[in-house]
């Protein structure tokens, strides 16, 4: 008897899980300090673009949707994240994803009625035109688990603390990606490589921000 | 009543793993780590794979099909019936499937990582809570 109510039970949790659209939806406690460093890394990306004179940051004219975050699984890729807004609330492809307004986090790369998803700046296909420093001298951001710039130019100088800035066409130019954390001379060729860090921690990310284009 | 503290055992790793727990920002698959352990004390592979489907159900995190839900679900139905074939003694044997489970999960979802520091801290945490549940579980119904 045991045995039957147990294949019956089996029946109904696939038939749920894998053929409905039900889920629980998991409403996680906001942690006061994310949003505190949230406002706190803003606040210094808005100070840093103003700081390279020559990049006008252009405003965004649209607005931005505030969407919350599924959690990913497995938990530790940080590739891409799914967010809770889709088609019906006006998400299309390709409108980047900010965490707080100046930094950008990725891009919608594939839209659901409800849902989005989110190519990240951790993903290793991720690549993206970037300016580093006042200088604002050329590189290219390589996604990945631990995100680097290259095609740096050697006799460029750079230093550890720079903020990178997307100079990607069709987003806002002067986006805040991170700073430069290791400078890593010794690269082959013409060109040396840093490593990028982030300011933000994507297992903690609650919320971003969807630029409507 | 022992099925009962198997379900409860998944059932609360299952939702403190789907709010985001996390140990200096690695996150252990608590949920597979317990159903590894569990499917050792469940009485058939009927129970183990209904523990399994329980953990997905838990853990599902959005209103449409996802892959990850699914090779979940897979590896864990495996490990239930593996468990009962297992040969070695017990504790061994929950490591060793612990660590098969989380290599072919990681295999399918995203092969690259298996050979970064991510993945190795991860397996770590997952063999300290995978051994915790199945000492927990081995008290627990030792003698019974």
């Amino acid at each position: 008897m045991k045995r039957y109510i147990l294949a019956v039970s089996i029946i109904i949790l696939i038939i749920v899980i894998f053929f409905t659209g039900f889920f629980f939806k998991k409403e996680r406690f906001f942690d006061e300090n994310i949003q505190l460093r949230k406002e706190n890394e803003n606040l210094k990306a808005e100070l840093q673009k103003y700081q390279i004179l020559s990049i006008k940051y252009q405003e965004p004219t649209d607005g931005y949707l505030t969407v919350k975050v599924f959690s990913t699984y497995p938990f530790n890729v940080k590739s891409q994240i799914t967010v809770n807004v889709g088609e019906a609330q006006g998400v299309k492809k390709l409108m980047p994803a900010l965490f707080g307004r100046n930094i950008l986090l990725g891009q919608v790369i594939e839209v659901s009625k409800n849902y989005s998803s989110i190519q990240t700046i951790f993903d290793p296909g991720w690549q993206l035109p970037v300016r580093i420093g006042e200088k604002e001298i050329n590189g290219l951001l390589q996604g990945g688990n631990e995100p680097k710039i290259t095609f740096i130019e050697k006799d460029k100088p750079i230093t550890v603390g720079d903020a990178v800035y997307s100079a990607k066409q069709g987003f806002p130019l002067g986006l805040k990606v991170g700073e430069i954390s290791e400078i890593k001379e010794s690269a082959p060729g013409v060109f040396k490589e840093a490593v990028l860090t982030t300011p933000f921690n994507i297992g903690a990310l609650r919320e971003v921000e969807i630029l409507l284009q | 009543m022992k099925f009962f503290s198997l379900i409860l055992s998944v059932g609360v790793l299952s939702v403190i793993q789907s709010y985001g727990f996390s140990v200096f920002g690695v996150a252990p698959n608590l949920a597979l780590s317990a159903v590894v352990a569990a499917s050792f004390f469940a009485a058939n592979f009927f129970e183990g794979i209904f523990l399994v489907l329980l953990a997905s159900l838990i853990l599902k995190f959005g209103s449409g099909f996802e892959t990850g839900i699914l090779t979940f679900a897979l590896i864990g139905a495996v490990i239930a019936i593996a468990a009962k074939f297992i040969p070695w003694r017990y504790f061994a044997g929950n490591l060793i499937a612990l660590v098969i489970a989380v290599l072919l999960f990681y295999a399918f979802l995203n092969p690259g990582l298996i050979l970064s520091l991510v993945f190795a801290k991860e397996l770590f945490l997952d063999i300290v809570a995978s051994s915790l549940i199945f000492a927990f579980l081995y008290f627990l119904w030792q003698d019974k």
